[in-house]
Formats: structure tokens, sequence, C-alpha cells
């Protein structure tokens, strides 16, 4: 099953996507797409000054958002799962807002929160609540029922329970979910910081360089919004690897 | 050392399996429970677990009625009883590590358990060697036989220096030699601790062949308990013994009565 290690791969792929890339600016041939060779080093000069700072306050508020969001989205997922009547109650609510794309709420939001950071982070987390919480509740709910028992019967009571199952358990399922909904939280970022913020990627993409026509600077504030998207994409694949040990290991001989 | 006080028992909805049940047995004995599925074999095995409350009655366990699992019984489950994400290792020192989760609180984990770290990793290495799994500790149960995660389950069980073993088809869907392998593993733990074991099983020669007494449940309502001495259990090699066959065909005979 292996063809090459991930790495080469990764390589390969940033190879393709920049002699595309050179390949368009030369067709186009118009300010609008700057070619890779302007583009790159200066978005190593940018980053190493203002434009680091940009990136550093959209990751923050990201990995805000994917915290608050995990923190709240998990105990509610493992309590929907372990209580049936309850998710009886909650389960066609929960169906009819999960669909719903929670930007629509950005302005409601704003007017109720005000235009702060807090605010941001809280639509951002409210997007990758709904996955969260809808696969910790249903790996909560799928656990074979012999498995509580047998670890019920090792002396766990619910706090043990919690550590030693349905937190293992739900793990997985939590980081693919993040990895999926990360395209749309940094998505959501990328809009909710147009709006009088002084620092973020989005703010900087928008308003102080497209705006200004500055248009080799805002592909570097496109290629760190997209580095934004890749790291958290990247990181979470790691740990889900990680963590997935035992679901891509051969069976040993049988005895 | 259980004592089953007029027990009853049923599902929302549905008859009662058990009903004002009586049962008794004594340290170090071996209880084989058979009977036709749906009988109430595994609810009884939950019920002596604590995991399961009787409607009425109570269960004692050494004079103390029983109302929640007790640190010292252990109890095996058929499947699905390791974690499948742990490794052999991991899931043997389960057990161990929720004890130090809670501390010695008489609650979860008995009164007078020593918290000492290199405890855990002693007690792990001692079972999984003892029981053939030292060269499989680091895999995971999806990569094991079925022995081998019956095994497994049995390690977890013993670290925990249980003095109650509860088993729910324990040796059913192992292959005939494995399975006998795992008997006399059985026998050979339950003589060295004296442990009071109570075996649930649907084959009769495998009742026969462990049970000091075997008891019959019956689908409908389980009043009085129809129990079997059994002299065939100490006997070495009971398959070519005439008084074992005789014995399987009792045990045959007074399962289709009830059927």
């Amino acid at each position: 099953m292996k063809s090459g290690s991930p790495l080469a791969s990764f390589l390969n792929g940033v190879a393709m996507f920049l002699i595309l890339w050179l390949a368009a600016a030369a067709l186009i041939n118009r300010p609008i797409l700057p070619s890779p060779l302007t583009v790159l080093p200066l978005f190593g000069r940018l980053f190493l000054a203002e434009l680091g700072l940009h990136f550093l306050a959209s990751a923050g508020r990201v990995l805000a958002a994917i915290l608050l969001a995990v923190a709240t989205a998990v105990p509610a997922g493992l309590a929907l799962g372990q209580m049936p009547a309850l998710n009886r109650l909650f389960a066609p609510l929960i169906a009819i807002v999960y669909p719903i794309p929670k930007i629509v709420l950005l302005p409601v939001i704003y007017v109720l929160m005000g235009i702060t950071d807090l605010s941001k982070i809280f639509l951002i987390a409210l997007i990758i609540f709904f996955p969260i919480m809808v696969v910790v509740r249903d790996e909560a709910a799928g656990l074979h029922h012999d498995l509580l028992m047998s670890v019920r019967s090792l002396g766990a009571g619910r706090r043990a329970l919690f550590r030693y199952v349905y937190l293992p358990a739900s793990l997985p399922a939590v980081l693919t979910a993040l990895r999926v909904s990360i395209g749309t939280a940094v998505a959501v970022l990328f809009i909710a910081e147009q709006s009088l913020t002084t620092y973020g990627l989005g703010y900087y993409i928008v308003v102080e360089t497209y705006q200004v026509l500055l248009y080799p600077q805002m592909y570097a504030g496109i290629l760190g919004m997209s580095l934004l998207g890749l790291l958290l994409y990247f990181a979470v694949y790691g740990m889900e690897r990680r963590i997935n040990r035992h679901r891509h290991l051969e069976k040993g001989p049988a005895s | 050392m259980i004592d089953v006080r007029a027990i009853t028992f049923a599902y929302r909805d549905q008859p009662s399996l058990f009903e004002t049940f009586r049962l008794t047995i004594a340290r170090g004995e071996i209880l084989a429970v058979i009977g036709p599925s749906g009988c109430g074999k595994t609810t009884l095995l939950y019920l002596l677990a604590g995991l399961y409350r009787p409607g009425r009655g109570a269960i004692h366990i050494d004079g103390r009625p029983l109302d929640r699992p007790r640190p010292e019984t252990g109890l095996i489950l058929q499947d699905h009883g390791l974690l499948p994400w742990a490794t052999v290792a991991a899931n043997a020192a389960l057990g161990l590590k929720i004890r130090r989760f809670y501390g010695p609180d008489g609650k979860h984990t008995p009164r007078d358990f020593e918290i000492d770290p290199g405890l855990v990793e002693e007690k792990v290495t001692y079972w999984l060697e003892r029981l053939g799994l030292a060269a499989l500790r680091n895999q995971f149960p999806g990569q094991l036989s079925r022995g081998q995660r019956q095994r497994t389950a049995i390690a977890r069980t013993m670290t925990l220096d249980p003095d109650i073993l509860l088993m729910d088809e324990p040796f059913s869907a192992l292959d005939a030699p494995t399975s006998e392998r795992l008997q006399q593993l059985v026998l050979t733990l339950k003589r060295e601790s004296d442990l009071t074991t109570v075996i649930v099983t649907h084959r009769i020669e495998e009742a026969v062949r462990m049970g000091d007494r075997i008891l019959v449940l019956a689908r409908e309502t389980n009043r009085t308990p129809r129990l079997v001495e059994n002299p065939c259990s100490v006997l070495a090699n009971p398959s070519d013994d005439p008084d074992f066959s005789r014995q399987c065909t009792n045990i045959r005979a007074l399962l289709e009565e009830l059927t």
C-alpha cells in the first residue's frame, strides 16, 4: 500500500502547484496574477515582519475557536450518546440546526456580542461545534455493551469510564470531524476578519493589500492563509495517524 | 461465599427471568451454568457481578449485600471486552490503572490496595508471561486470535487478584485444542487462588468437564434452581470415561425436558 514517503508526495504536490502557478501567470500576464518568483521572496520577507503578526492573530483565533468548540462539543456529545432519552429529545433540533450555514448568523452575533475577537471566535467555534458533537454522540452510543460492562466490572465508575473508554473511543472521530471542518473554519475566519480589526490575515488580504492594489502583497497574505489551513490540517492529520495506529496494522500470526 | 437470596429479575416489558430464585455457591467451587439461549444465563452473571440489580431480593457475597460491582470480582465476557485501541499490555493493565485512578476508596478499589507504580508493570508482566502473551504485549486486540484475546482478558482480571471469577461463554468461539488448553488453565488458576468460579456455557461437554455442580436454566421463569452434582469434573481425561458420557446424556435429557 506504500507509494513513496508522505514527505516526497507532499513536495511533489508543491512542485506541481508552483509549475501550474508559473504557467498561469505567464499566460494571463496581468498584475492580478503575479508570478510565484515575485511572490515567494516577498512572502519570506513579509512573513518575518508585519505579515507574521497577522498570521499569529489569525492562528490564535482559529485555535481558540477549536479549543472552545472541542471543550463544549465533546461533553455535549458524550451526554447525548450516553442518554438515549436526552438524544431522542434533541435529535430533531440538531438535525435542523446542523446543516444551517452558521456564517449567516454573523450579523446577529456581531450585534449581540459586539465586533470583537470573542464574537469572531464564537462564530468559528459554532461552525466546528456541530460536526464534533454529532460524531462524539454516535461514537459514544455505538460502544459495545459488553465492553462497557467489562470495564465497569473492573471497578470503573462514571469518571473512569469517561477517561478510559469514552474519551479514547471518540478521540479519532473528533479529530476527523475537526480535520474536515478546518477548511470551513479558515474560510469563515477570512470573512470575519474583514470587519473592524487591525490584525488578521483576512484584514491584511482585503483591506491592507487588495483595496490598495498591492497584488504581490495580497498574494503573500493568501499564501499565509493557505499555510494556516495547511498546517492545521496536517497537525490534526498527524494526531489522527498516531492514535489510529491500531487500525492500520496487519493481523499477526494466529496461534 | 455467594448467596443469592430470593431474587426476582425481569427486563422491561418482559416476563420474569428469575422469581424468588435462590442459590448458594461455596468458596472455591466451580458452578457451570447451562441452558438454551434467552434463559438468563448471562443476566445471572451480570447480577452476580453487581452490574444489574435484582428487582426484589438481594445477592450477598461474604455476608455483604451486593449493590455495585465488587472490586474483587472478575468478569470475563465472550468477546468485545477489550479496548480495541489499546495494546495487549495496556489492556491487561486497565484494571490496575482504574484502581490507581480512584485510589483505595473501598468502593472502586479495595481499601488495602497499594498504589505502587512499579507494581502495575510487574503484575502485568507476570500475568502476560504466565499466560503466554509476553511476545504479543505490543499487539492490538484486532491482531490477535480469539484464544489470545480471551487470554488477555483473563490476564487483565488476574492482575486484580480476584476471589470470584465470572465467565460468559469463555471458550465457545475457540477451536477444540485451544478451548481445552484454556479450560485447563482456568482449572489451574482456580486451584491456585481458591477462586470461586461461575462459567456460563451452552456446551454440555464443557459444563460437565468444568463444573463441580451444573445449574440448568429454563427459558421460562426460573424459580427453583435445577442443580446437578457433577463428580466428573475432577477426572483427568474425562472424554474417555463412561461416567462422563453418562453425565452428558443426563444433562442433555434435562435440557430437552426444559425446552
